[in-house]
């Protein structure tokens, strides 16, 4: 047995040479008998003539080695190609059936390959910075505040900058951008993102300019001149890449900044659009102040010292953290800090979500490879006598399998080819759909070794899953009885039946996994949508404005200008209702504080309260329903009684019985002497601040004028199309001041429905993907029914000829059907049910395992399991016995 | 006279195995008896010599080999000559046949080299 392996992998060469060199001997031993010759004197006068039989037999062996070495390898590709061309022949006579697998092949091929080139694109790509793997992301955390991986206080950053050993250096960068309009000398005019970075941030991430120089730590401070750092791409833009632009004085929203350095094309920071970096410009006694420590606003980046491990290094930041919570009690109680590395922590939300997704096209993709396998093992059953035949005629059972095989690659190859094709449609689809939920995505497809290793993958992959039954059945020993069978018909045999109903059940199973994704999931953004956001976004323009300090110096000159904004758009026809606030709810929440109610004991205070700054009309603009009291009005002016609206939930949290009404609050948690207090006015309903599936916060609402705002939002209310205002919008306020930026003008429906996009993008992309399961799971079922009774057409033309009912027939056929989608239901419930943990995270309101939802996934497969088995199955029904028993 | 015989050999066995192997496939051992008979004993060759020369041409692509049952039911490999072989066959019979002749002329000669007159 050992030796026939051994023989099959490739000859022995040795032992072939003993066997030619003895097949000699005894030739020239038995004609030396034959002329007289004793056998001993024979066999003696033989070996004599032959000369060193050990001698010849390792020379002998030596030349076949280097032959073997050199022809190994062409020999296999030689084969192969003849396999291959003999495939292609065989596909050539059978078009339809290529032409179905190879399709199928290429849309699950390409499908995959766009996914994971998207994958790659944001997750796999390490970040263009210099070891990035020495680099972490800092976070703050307070169990009071329900913070977790929070923006970090300027104070706090600095400091563990100073203590902490295992840190070479930590900077930060302010986590929101700015818009602003840049102008200047040899500038082209034009909007750009701006974003604040200390002023080692650069040095940190190891990132050098291909232009002048990136700031210093010491730029930190604004005894420093402020300077800008451009992306390649802005300085191309703004300055058609001249070198000389280092050095010149640009502007931004009137501010003067001197243009430093010009970073490299490929440099990206994930999640961000800036196109330049400004050092922040902190003043040195603002160092000491608490605010700079009350307020958390920024990321910070820290480079871990050289042999210092995670552990260590989150260790002694916890550590300092203490510390810090002791020398500062007032703003740093219960303040942790902690830290996850940069790349987990800028894409790794990103990269669960594409996981999932490539997960979910994976399964899509076996049963793409489970449908043409079936598709093959039709084929080859229907091909079993050529085979028998050939297997009768000598043709090795490996050289069947090996030639089955070459059909599968060959169907591979081509369908990846055409794969990649449709990749690059897909990815372009894929990236319209994903849009801006998942920052980074590549518009082309990215190639690379790993996107080529994962294309070897896939198609390989494909080749071994769909091509294995067909192969086995190739190898299997009972083609024997298959000559005596005599049937012209090609009966399927128990053995192919059994492949074939096996294939279909597990297409069933896959489908029933994905279809089960779906439905969740488009339950869950469903769920979402039907979150009442607490306002109505229909027929509300929003555009996003900041008055820039150099030419808005005053807060009585930026409230007057926002109230000559609010009425000149007032003007504009349709306009119902005109106001700004300065964060829109919806997006995120806006920036928060402690506060305390006057006349209550000094341990009961709140945190995290959310504070907005709005117009008068704001609540009308947006109907949010004012359920006590009054809204903010025109009389709470700079001067006057500082007032405030509070949400509904900060009512019921803190006032539960009492009237809120006239009550006083002030925005600390032990306020002093000089604190202000805010009298409360009215109550409003709950607004969504943040995603809809988070929960509402507490929130109060000051006027704008007695709590300045430069940047704010636009909410203009008109009876007509929203979207018909933009350009009359655009030019009140361009006749207001020319050099204003209106950004981010869109509707406010789009703001709600940009709340609820990555649960969006996923259900569409997973109910297409169900969709194209259920699709090929129809034609496996389809197939297979059809095939098991075109095998058994003799046997219902015999019962139909012997009077059987029509019905007794069909249900005869069916049940098999039935049987198979049935196991495959089943198989796949107990995956739903093992898998279903991968979904959780995505989930909003709904268990992975919901019950109601598995139930009905499994009865929507059922159903269109019997409706495509049915089809056939009738129609054998309606055989004429006459015709098939005639047909043999 | 045997190691003599040899040395000729050498250069010369291809030539003999690619012309017995021209009659059609053979096994070594019919491919030596089948010179040693056309040559009547007179190119006595060390039998073992003619397999790593077999070889050898195979690995040029001169001749293939297969597997087959030989006469008496043993399992022995036969030796065809390829296309190739048939093309060098040819090349080295014909460049054999000048060579003999040219030996041929120089044997016949009449005259000794010392008889041109030098000019």
């Amino acid at each position: 047995m050992w030796r026939r392996i051994q023989r099959m992998l490739g000859p022995d060469l040795a032992e072939d040479a003993e066997d030619e060199l003895q097949h000699h001997i005894e030739q020239r031993t038995r004609e030396l008998i034959d002329r007289g010759m004793a056998p001993e004197a024979a066999r003696e006068e033989a070996l004599r003539r032959f000369g060193d039989v050990e001698r010849v037999r390792r020379e002998v062996v030596e030349i076949d080695r280097t032959v073997a070495r050199r022809r190994g390898l062409a020999a296999a590709m030689g084969e192969l190609w003849q396999d291959m061309r003999l495939s292609a022949r065989s596909m050539r006579r059978n078009r339809g059936f290529a032409v179905a697998a190879v399709l199928t092949l290429a849309l699950g091929i390409g499908a995959n390959l766009a996914v994971f080139s998207a994958l790659n694109s944001v997750m796999l790509r390490p970040l263009p910075f210099s070891d990035p793997d020495g680099l972490v992301m800092l976070w703050e955390e307070n169990p009071e505040r329900n913070w977790h991986m929070e923006t970090v206080a300027a104070s706090n950053m600095l400091d563990w900058r100073e203590r902490v050993a295992a840190f070479t250096d930590v900077a930060a960068y302010a986590s929101f951008d700015d818009r602003m309009a840049l102008t200047g000398e040899g500038a082209a005019p034009q909007i750009v993102t701006a974003t604040e970075i200390t002023g080692n941030f650069f040095s940190v991430l190891g990132v050098a300019p291909v232009a002048g120089r990136v700031f210093r730590f010491e730029e930190t401070w604004d005894d420093s001149e402020r300077g800008a750092v451009l992306s390649y791409d802005a300085w191309q833009r703004s300055y058609g890449g001249d070198p000389d632009a280092i050095g010149q004085s640009m502007r931004l929203d009137g501010d003067d900044f001197r243009v430093i350095g010009v970073l490299p094309p490929n440099f990206r920071y994930p999640g961000s659009a800036a196109d330049v970096w400004l050092n922040i410009g902190w003043s040195r006694e603002a160092y000491a102040d608490p605010s700079f420590r009350r307020a958390h606003w920024l990321r910070a980046v820290a480079r871990l010292a050289p042999g210092a491990t995670l552990e260590q290094a989150e260790a002694e930041l916890s550590a300092v953290a203490n510390q810090l919570e002791a020398e500062y009690p007032n703003t740093n109680r219960l303040m942790g800090a902690g830290l996850t590395p940069l790349q987990e922590f800028l894409v790794g939300d990103v990269s669960r979500m594409l996981v999932v997704v490539l997960a979910a096209v994976g399964l899509l993709l076996i049963l793409a490879c489970a449908n043409v396998g079936n598709l093959l093992l039709v084929k080859s059953l229907g091909r079993r006598r050529e085979m028998a035949v050939r297997t009768a005629l000598g043709a090795g059972r490996w050289r069947l399998v090996r030639q089955t095989f070459a059909e599968s690659l060959l169907l591979s190859a081509a369908g990846a080819a055409l794969g990649l094709l449709f990749a690059l449609g897909f990815t372009r689809t894929l990236g319209a759909m994903a849009g801006e939920t998942i920052p980074g995505i590549a518009a082309a497809l990215a190639f690379d070794g790993r996107f080529a290793a994962y294309l070897g993958l896939v198609t390989f992959g494909s080749t071994l899953v769909f091509g294995t039954i067909p192969a086995l059945v190739a190898s299997r020993p009972d083609f024997g009885d298959m000559l005596n069978e005599g049937g012209r018909s090609g009966g399927q045999g128990r053995g192919g039946r059994r492949a074939a109903g096996t294939l279909v059940a597990c297409e069933v199973a896959l489908a029933l996994l994905l279809v089960t994704g779906a439905a969740l999931l488009t339950q869950s953004f469903l769920q979402l949508q039907r979150v009442d956001p607490g306002f109505d976004p229909e027929g509300v323009l929003t555009a996003t404005i900041s008055l820039p300090q150099a030419r808005y110096e005053t807060d009585e000159q930026v409230v007057a200008a926002y109230d000559e904004l609010r009425s000149r758009a007032e003007g504009l026809p349709g306009v119902q209702r005109v106001a700004a606030v300065r964060q829109l709810p919806m997006t995120s929440p806006s920036w928060s504080s402690d506060f305390s109610v006057e006349g209550r004991p000094p341990d009961e205070y709140g945190v995290e309260v959310l504070h907005r700054e709005v117009t008068p009309g704001y609540f009308d603009a947006l109907r949010v329903p004012l359920l006590r009291g009054r809204a903010i009005t025109d009389a709470d002016r700079a001067g006057a009684t500082p007032v405030v609206v509070i949400n509904e939930a900060l009512a019921d949290l803190h006032f539960r019985d009492a009237d809120p009404i006239g009550a006083r609050i002030a925005f600390s948690r032990a306020p002093d002497d000089d604190a202000t207090w805010w009298t409360v006015v009215g109550v409003v309903g709950n607004e969504r601040q943040g995603s809809p599936a988070e929960p509402v916060r507490t929130e109060i609402f000051a006027p704008v004028a007695q709590d300045v705002s430069r940047g704010m939002n636009l909410v203009i209310r008109t009876a007509a199309d929203p979207s018909a205002l933009i350009a009359p919008l655009r030019q009140v306020v361009q006749d207001f001041d020319a050099e204003l930026v209106l950004d981010n003008v869109r509707t406010m429906a789009d703001v709600r429905n940009a709340a609820t996009a990555r649960e969006e993008f996923l259900s569409l992309i997973f109910g297409f993907f169900a969709a194209v399961a259920i699709a090929l799971s129809v034609v496996g079922v389809y197939g297979v029914m059809a095939q098991s009774i075109r095998a058994r057409q003799k046997e219902i033309g015999i019962r139909l000829a012997l009077g059987a009912a029509r019905l007794r027939v069909v249900t005869l056929l069916a049940r098999y059907s039935l049987g198979v989608v049935l196991a495959g239901i089943a198989a796949g419930l107990v995956a739903v049910v093992v898998s279903a943990e991968v979904l959780a995270a995505l989930l909003y309101d709904i268990a992975p395992r919901d019950p109601v939802t598995l139930a009905s996934t499994a009865l929507l497969l059922l159903l269109v399991g019997l409706a495509s088995a049915a089809v056939p199955a009738l129609r054998a029904g309606r055989t004429d016995p006459a015709v098939v028993l005639r047909e043999d | 006279m045997a190691a003599r015989d040899l040395e000729l050999l050498r250069g010369t066995l291809d030539v003999l195995i690619l012309k017995t192997l021209s009659w059609g496939p053979a096994h070594g051992y019919a491919v030596a008896s089948w010179i040693e008979s056309v040559t009547g004993e007179a190119l006595r060759i060390e039998e073992g010599s003619l397999y790593p020369a077999l070889h050898r041409l195979e690995r040029r692509g001169w001749v293939e080999s297969e597997w087959g049952l030989s006469d008496n039911n043993r399992r022995a490999k036969y030796y065809e000559l390829t296309e190739e072989g048939r093309r060098a066959l040819q090349a080295e019979s014909n460049s054999w046949s000048r060579f003999a002749e040219a030996v041929g002329l120089v044997l016949a000669a009449r005259h000794g080299p010392h008889s041109v007159r030098p000019s």
